[in-house]
């Protein structure tokens, strides 16, 4: 999924078609990463669009050489974080209004693959992750980065990433058989 | 939990919503945000434009009066010699004793009187050694500097009258002595480098050889 390098130069000076080659690469990719990051469509939308614009005018400072993806992907990160971050600060007031919370998504042929109901709860396990925490574990399994990758990408120390991965797996371990108890609970109720 | 579950789950949960195509969304953005830099940019040289121009007003032209005269000193500021050395742009080089007027051979040292300033864009530094404190006694030594440079077919200096000019060579650079008439000693030399024109003139009279002489050590 990386980029021609010379891709990359033609958009540090400023060609528009390089532009779009670029958007056209990493549109998906980067649309997953915030919707897995934001769990909300909108939301996700708005953190690529404006990545997307701070990648195209902050490239001209892009130091050639550098690696593009943990570079493109620190941005994408910051600006889910923080559409999330927005999103707690106005959730109040939104709830107030009677703002609906977003819909649940619809079964796709990768998820009918697997065992429907363990999925979801490994999804919600996913979704009770801190942020810093989730942001890693969405980098390394869905946006396929490697832990140098989302040191760089993440600005923490290569051992952090370690660490916040193996915590988030061990707390999604610890949360599959609490989450089917719950279930088993509710169901007797 | 495996870690290829964890990827299909999370692939299954991206694949859900389809990206949406934002690209003409992200070049409008583009326009919008970069003329708005420029906006800010024009607004912030024009702050500063009316900012400098409210400085020059009547008032408020003292401030800026002030920080002109620490960076370069106006025509002439009364100082010493070891004053004038620091707050000139260019280090100046003196020979270490002057030819006092008595004929004595003293040093030249950095409290001697001195007075440095600008005029136009030329910086000139102004170097006397005089009986009176406020230079303007007897002249001992007294050395102009200045970074003005005349064309080569330029006549640089003005020749005083009744007197006969000498060209000398001070070091590399090109000088004129003027002797007066019958005289074979003279009190000022003048003499141009690539950088700056000198004129010195000195307490008691000297032979041109020994003006230039003296002079080369000046820098």
């Amino acid at each position: 999924m990386a980029p021609d390098p010379q891709v990359i130069d033609r958009c540090r000076r400023g060609d528009q078609e390089a532009f779009a080659d670029l958007y056209q690469t990493y549109r998906s990719r980067a649309f997953g990463t915030a919707l897995l990051i934001t769990h909300d469509r909108a939301l996700a939308a708005d953190a690529v669009q404006e990545c997307f614009i701070r990648v195209f005018l902050t490239l001209p400072r892009f130091r050639a050489g550098e690696p593009f993806r943990p570079w493109f992907f620190r941005i994408l990160t910051n600006e889910a974080l923080r559409v999330v971050r927005r999103r707690r600060f106005w959730l109040p007031l939104t709830s107030l209004l009677g703002a609906r919370e977003p819909e649940a998504p619809l079964p796709t042929p990768e998820l009918a693959a697997l065992d429907s109901e363990r999925a979801r709860q490994l999804w919600e396990g996913v979704s009770r992750l801190p942020d810093g925490m989730r942001a890693a574990v969405v980098l390394r399994y869905y946006a396929d980065l490697s832990e140098e990758e989302i040191s760089r990408a993440l600005t923490i120390a290569q051992g952090t990433v370690k660490s916040r991965l193996n915590r988030a797996r061990e707390q999604l371990r610890s949360t599959l058989p609490v989450l089917m108890k719950e279930e088993e609970i509710h169901v007797r109720a | 939990m495996s870690e290829p579950e964890l990827q299909k789950v999370l692939r299954g949960y991206a694949a859900t919503e389809e990206a949406p195509d934002q690209l003409a969304d992200i070049q409008r953005g583009l326009r919008r945000r970069k003329s708005r830099r420029r906006w800010i940019r024009g607004s912030i040289a024009a702050f500063l434009l009316c900012f400098a121009f409210a400085t020059f007003a009547p008032v408020g032209g003292n401030a800026l009066a002030m920080v002109r005269k620490e960076i370069q000193p106006t025509l002439f500021l009364k100082t010493t010699l070891g004053e004038a050395k620091r707050t000139i742009r260019e280090s100046l080089t003196l020979p270490a004793t002057y030819r006092h007027f008595t004929g004595e051979d003293l040093p030249l040292t950095d409290d001697a009187q001195a007075l440095v300033g600008r005029w136009l864009s030329y910086e000139m530094v102004a170097v006397a050694v005089t009986s009176e404190a406020d230079a303007m006694g007897v002249i001992s030594f007294d050395l102009r500097r200045t970074t003005y440079k005349p064309e080569p077919n330029e006549e640089w200096w003005t020749q005083p009258p009744d007197t006969t000019a000498r060209n000398v060579k001070v070091g590399q650079a090109d000088g004129v002595v003027f002797l007066e008439s019958g005289q074979e000693k003279a009190f000022s030399i003048r003499w141009k480098t690539e950088t700056h024109t000198y004129r010195l003139i000195v307490g008691r009279p000297m032979t041109p050889d020994e003006l230039a002489a003296y002079a080369a050590q000046i820098q």
